[in-house]
């Protein structure tokens, strides 16, 4: 705790002044102040002489600004008065070093001195009136209203003036505290030298607070520096801390010659932990140039409850491990099972290094699990972990999705996803592929657990389609059938006036797992489904197709370093019926066989995340009787989005094509959401099509959810989003309408709330439209951002 | 300029406060002090002069020097003029005029005794001097703070580089000191390692959940607050570790450490804080306790039951930390009541039934049929459709 020398230039008596600054002295911003004097600020004119005479006598010694500091930092020193018994910068002399005004960029120096003042004064604002803090311990400062205490509450005056003051009121109670011992970092100016101070920039020495001349000096951080700038990350392991600091230092770039900012460097980062799906604590500590992040609590390991079977444990493993963790688990599993519990530092990860808690993942996860009939919850890990003493661990623990009244963590218990479920028992959201419906395995009387298994389900699910109509179809399901299949799940479902009309479904995942460790699944189906108003050879037409469906669907890993590969066979006998209000056009069997595949792709803790995924697939129609016609229709669908600093884009790309002998209603069909909006559904029919669909999304600017107290309303603001789109598109070949290009152009309102978007679109059709009415149509939906 | 006066033989030689000697009003060379705390004279000549002195620092906290068993110098005499002192390696560096350049440095060692005082010696060369201050800081480092008693306003700090170590005392209560490097050896071997004690127990702010030291002294209520992260084990240790602090100038003052802790729960309830007994030595409760701030939570399951304690700490205003500790345990169910019984430790806790006892926003009821949340994943709560 050296003391600064005080340059010759800094010393001045504050009724003579004779100071002869340095050119690198930057002077006070006090209008009407000389060159290289330190005038008096904001004081008032009444007081300015009275000030000075004081000063006379108070400050007869030149006063010790001090020189730079030993690590060559720059300074602002000020010399205090009292304002209404506040303390207020009297006079100061401010000292930037030519390495800070170097660095400094985007900000003039003479801005960077003013906003350091304001800072200064902003501060000094706070610090209570100093015979506040002088109060003996039995005093109050309300109840005294004698003349002294008046004095020096509501004091006015130069420090030398207050200090006599204030010595006087002190004489009269023994027990007040001294000024001497009261002007420094403890206890009056503690709150000054907070490290996280928003007056980063600086700080008070502990060694200048001077109650003998009211001076105080601040050190002046250099401008914030990216590339020098301590950044600790104590929750993360040295292996992949060097990675991440690159990526933080590139982040922190555009602060890079401004001041210290606790507030700049907060939400500089915001925007790239919101992108890796992370919520850390930021702790900006300008006292010590430092950034000190705790990236996010991790998972300790994964535990099962005794209401979980024993045949479940692997398949919900599945579910919730990478395909790396998984296949390491298995080999190892004689090792846990016993305990039912596995760590993350036994698969794979380095103690201090097991995975992050990603909301965003374990919603997908829970999603998963709570098809299988179970539910985990997070709890506080009780293993210690040595690799990592900071963050906070997690343990999954892994419960069955029971009775509220008798389970454990009944906000986690899953809801019935009737919108993913179609009248085939199949989704087909927003174009996918066929959703995995993954129900819960068994429960069974050799179950330990008391807690009333929630076998039974009903839902809900609705859908909008431009021009044709709304429909809406309530679900009731049957979880955990042992029969004919263990784990089997049976669904009924029926509504109207658009959609489903009826189904039944039975479904049974995980066939085998404990053999192959590869996850097979089998559907059956029989269903009924209303398609109102298709628009085909040129006419309004209802097609009503009745049948049933055999599904088998093979996914060989999952998550395997962010990839999924799934396989399907589907085989369907239905009948299809194409009617107007009057009279039955056709009726035609259709036997069908299906073949296709599911690669996806999600990048893992990038800066700017992405989801790439192609769904291949071909129809082949059979020709199983003598009215039935062989065919073959291939689709192919990718998809692509990617979060960058702000803005986020996605991609969607569609290709089709169908053999010459296709039926008209099994041919590809152009327009609506999911090809070029703008059209509806039908507006074009051929037998080759392609199309490509834009959007480009932003925050709404201005929006701020910070503030917003409620969760559930800030998640919903948080993942806000305005959209601008734009498709085109183009079919040939066509049946009864114009072949040719398209496109449609429009605005969009999103909600991105983690698993799943909600979607509000409008977009304005450009090109030929078979079907009459507005080209402006909106689209509403929910698109979930999970492989389906 | 203010001079005192040492005798070489039958020479006298008047040292100012800007480090100038003169001898009969003619200019004789300057003055330091050299490793052995002796006064050196440098004539213009280049030959050295020793004097032999005496530094101490009187009960006023001023300095002053003597030689031969008499007083030479009152460093805090001289109207007008203020000393400085700082510590640079635990060598005190005196300016005995702070708006002058000069310096000399005295060596010695620094010591803090065991007793409520708190007061700060320095011993030169086997003279000890008592400093009556007080070691105080909002950043848990280690400043102690002085000033001459004469005049209250001229005051002084020394501030120490070094390190905080915990330490249980035989009676469980929770001790810090502070382990300081001392200046290296003439020969350049490194000097070791000092320890300042401190006398009282330490605590954890309940509004911040951050270690501090508070003690009083002289009518004034004074305290180390530390900065550092939290955390209590499933078997109570509690650790905490400490940031690192800086000066302001941005020189290390203190490094990062782990303190920690060892103790049980003896509260009867899992009600509102936690409050930690510290272990004596022997592992049996001792007489002081630790209280952290926060919240029980805990799930429920069918024989078992978690039971975290959920706590915020708070650095500055605009930085918090919200932790869960986690201990896991068992319910059994003894006519009449409900026992819990902490897995790691053993402890039990005797929870009467049909008494609402608050795990968090919610009771645990007679039917032992709450659910707890916390740590939970929000389900996706737009999806229609309930279970039943």
């Amino acid at each position: 705790m050296a003391e600064k020398r005080c340059p010759k230039g800094s010393r001045r008596k504050k009724d003579k002044p004779s100071l002869s600054v340095r050119s690198d002295f930057a002077r006070t911003t006090n209008p009407g102040a000389k060159s290289g004097k330190i005038e008096p600020i904001g004081f008032p004119s009444r007081f300015v002489g009275l000030g000075l005479i004081l000063a006379s006598v108070g400050f007869g010694q030149p006063i010790s600004c001090p020189a730079a500091a030993p690590s060559g930092r720059g300074w602002y020193c000020i010399q205090v008065n009292v304002q209404d018994g506040k303390l207020a910068v009297d006079s100061d002399l401010f000292h930037m070093t030519p390495t800070f005004t170097a660095h400094l960029k985007g900000i003039t120096p003479a801005e960077a001195e003013t906003a350091i003042k304001q800072q200064v004064a902003s501060a000094l604002a706070t610090v209570a009136k100093p015979y506040q803090v002088g109060l003996a311990p039995n005093e109050t400062d309300g109840a005294l209203t004698d003349p002294l205490t008046v004095a020096v509450r509501n004091f006015t005056g130069t420090w030398a003036a207050y200090t006599m003051a204030y010595m006087n009121w002190m004489n009269t109670n023994s027990n007040r505290n001294d000024l001497g011992s009261l002007f420094d970092v403890s206890p009056l100016f503690t709150g000054l030298v907070q490290p996280d101070r928003v007056l980063a920039s600086l700080d008070v020495d502990a060694n200048q607070p001077d109650a003998g001349t009211g001076i105080l000096t601040f050190s002046v951080l250099d401008p914030f520096d990216s590339a020098t700038v301590t950044i600790h990350l104590p929750g993360m392991v040295a292996a992949r801390s060097q990675e991440r600091l690159k990526q933080l230092r590139r982040e922190l770039q555009p602060l890079d010659g401004k001041l210290w900012s606790a507030t700049g460097i907060s939400s500089t980062l915001s925007p790239f932990y919101s992108n890796l799906m992370l919520m850390p604590t930021i702790m900006v500590l300008p006292l010590s140039g430092s950034i000190d992040i705790v990236e996010g609590a991790r998972l300790a390991g994964v535990e099962f409850t005794a209401g979980v079977a024993d045949r479940d444990i692997d398949s919900i493993l599945w579910n919730v491990l990478t395909f790396d963790e998984f296949r390491i688990a298995m080999r190892t599993r004689n090792a846990w099972v016993g305990g039912r519990a596995v760590a993350f530092d036994t698969l794979g990860h380095a103690a201090g290094d097991q995975p992050y808690v990603v909301q965003y993942l374990l919603q997908e996860e829970q999603l998963l699990v709570s098809q299988q009939g179970y539910q985990f919850t997070l709890q506080p890990s009780t293993k210690v972990n040595t690799g990592d003493t900071t963050s906070q661990f997690f343990d999954l623990r892994v419960d069955k999705a029971s009775d509220a009244s008798s389970s454990s963590a009944n906000a986690a218990k899953p809801k019935a996803n009737a919108e993913i479920i179609d009248a085939k028992g199949l989704s087909r959201e927003n174009g996918q592929p066929p959703k995995s419906e993954t129900v819960g395995q068994g429960v069974t009387d050799s179950d330990q657990s008391t807690a009333k298994d929630k076998t039974r389900r009903i839902g809900l699910t609705a859908t909008y389609r431009p021009g044709q109509a709304i429909s809406v179809a309530p679900l009731f399901q049957i979880s955990r059938l042992s029969f004919p299949l263990e784990n089997g799940t049976l669904s009924a479902q029926g509504g109207g006036p658009n959609g489903n009309r009826w189904s039944g479904n039975y479904f049974a995942d995980f066939l085998g797992f404990e053999r192959v460790h590869q996850r097979v699944s089998l559907r059956l189906n029989g269903s009924q489904e209303l398609n109102l108003q298709r628009f085909l050879n040129g006419k309004k037409m209802d097609e009503v197709q009745t049948g049933g469906l055999g599904n088998v669907e093979w996914e060989p890993f999952r998550d395997w370093s962010g990839n999924l590969l799934r396989f399907h066979f589907e085989a369907n006998r239905s009948t299809v019926q194409l009617s107007t209000n009057t009279a039955t056009i056709s009726k035609q069997n259709l036997t069908t066989a299906e073949v296709g595949a599911l690669y996806y792709f999600r990048s893992q803790e990038s800066d700017h995340p992405q989801q790439t995924s192609f769904a291949p697939k071909v129809v082949m129609g059979l020709g199983a009787s003598m009215s039935e016609t062989t065919f073959a229709h291939f689709t192919l669908i990718g998809q692509h989005h990617r979060a960058l600093q702000v803005w986020e884009y996605n991609l969607a790309g569609r290709f089709e094509q169908a053999t010459s002998s296709t039926p008209i209603f099994e041919q590809p069909s152009f327009g609506g959401a999911d090809v070029v909006r703008g059209f509806r559904a039908d507006d074009a029919i051929g037998r080759r099509l392609w199309s490509l669909q834009t959007e480009l999304l932003h925050p709404i600017p201005g929006l701020d959810s910070s503030a917003i107290t409620n969760d559930m309303l800030r998640s919903l603001v948080r993942g806000l989003r305005i959209a601008a789109l734009y498709d085109a598109g183009g079919i040939f070949d066509t049946t009864a309408s114009q072949q040719g290009l398209r496109s449609g152009a429009g605005a969009g309102l999103h909600v991105d709330m983690g698993l799943a978007v909600l979607k509000l679109d409008w977009a304005y059709g450009f090109g030929n439209a078979a079907t009459s009415g507005s080209r402006g149509k909106f689209y509403f939906g929910i698109t979930l951002n999970v492989p389906n | 300029m203010a001079t005192f006066t040492l005798n070489d033989g039958a020479n006298a030689f008047d040292f100012d406060l800007a480090g100038n000697v003169t001898s009969g009003g003619a200019a004789a060379g300057s003055w330091t002090t050299n490793r052995s705390n002796k006064i050196v004279l440098t004539k213009a000549d280049g030959t050295l002069t020793i004097f032999d002195v005496v530094w101490a620092f009187n009960n006023k906290n001023q300095l002053t020097v003597s030689s031969g068993g008499a007083a030479v110098f009152n460093f805090a005499s001289v109207a007008g003029v203020r000393n400085s002192f700082a510590t640079v390696d635990t060598v005190l560096q005196v300016k005995p005029d702070r708006t002058q350049s000069f310096l000399f440095e005295l060596h010695g060692d620094w010591s803090m005794p065991l007793d409520s005082n708190h007061d700060l010696t320095f011993t030169v060369n086997g003279t000890t001097s008592t400093i009556d201050g007080f070691v105080s800081d909002p950043l848990g480092r280690f400043i102690y703070h002085f000033a001459n008693k004469d005049d209250l306003l001229s005051t002084y700090v020394l501030g120490f580089v070094g390190s905080w170590q915990s330490k249980t005392a035989v009676d469980g209560t929770p001790l810090l000191e502070f382990h300081y490097q001392k200046e290296a050896l003439p020969n350049g071997t490194p000097g070791g390692e000092g320890v300042f004690d401190l006398p009282k127990a330490v605590a954890i702010q309940r509004t911040t959940n951050q270690l501090s030291y508070t003690y009083s002294k002289a009518n004034k209520t004074l305290s180390i607050n530390f900065q550092g992260t939290l955390m209590v084990d499933p078997d109570f240790q509690i650790t905490y570790v400490l940031q690192r602090q800086v000066s302001s100038s941005g020189q290390q003052m203190v490094g990062s450490t782990t303190l920690a802790f060892d103790a049980m729960i003896t509260k009867p309830n899992l009600n509102g804080d936690l409050e930690l007994t510290i272990k004596k030595l022997d592992g049996t409760a001792g007489g002081t306790s630790l209280t952290v701030g926060g919240n029980f939570t805990g799930v429920l399951g069918k024989v078992n039951l978690q039971v975290g304690f959920s706590f915020t700490q708070n650095f500055g205003a605009g930085n918090q930390i919200t932790r869960t500790a986690a201990f896991d345990g068992s319910l059994t169910f003894p006519a009449g009541s409900v026992r819990w019984t902490f897995t790691a430790t053993g402890t039990t806790i005797d929870l009467a039934v049909g008494t609402d006892i608050k795990f968090g926003a919610v009771s645990l009821d007679a039917r032992l049929d709450a659910q707890f949340v916390d740590g939970q994943v929000a389900g996706i709560t737009f999806f229609l459709g309930v279970s039943f």
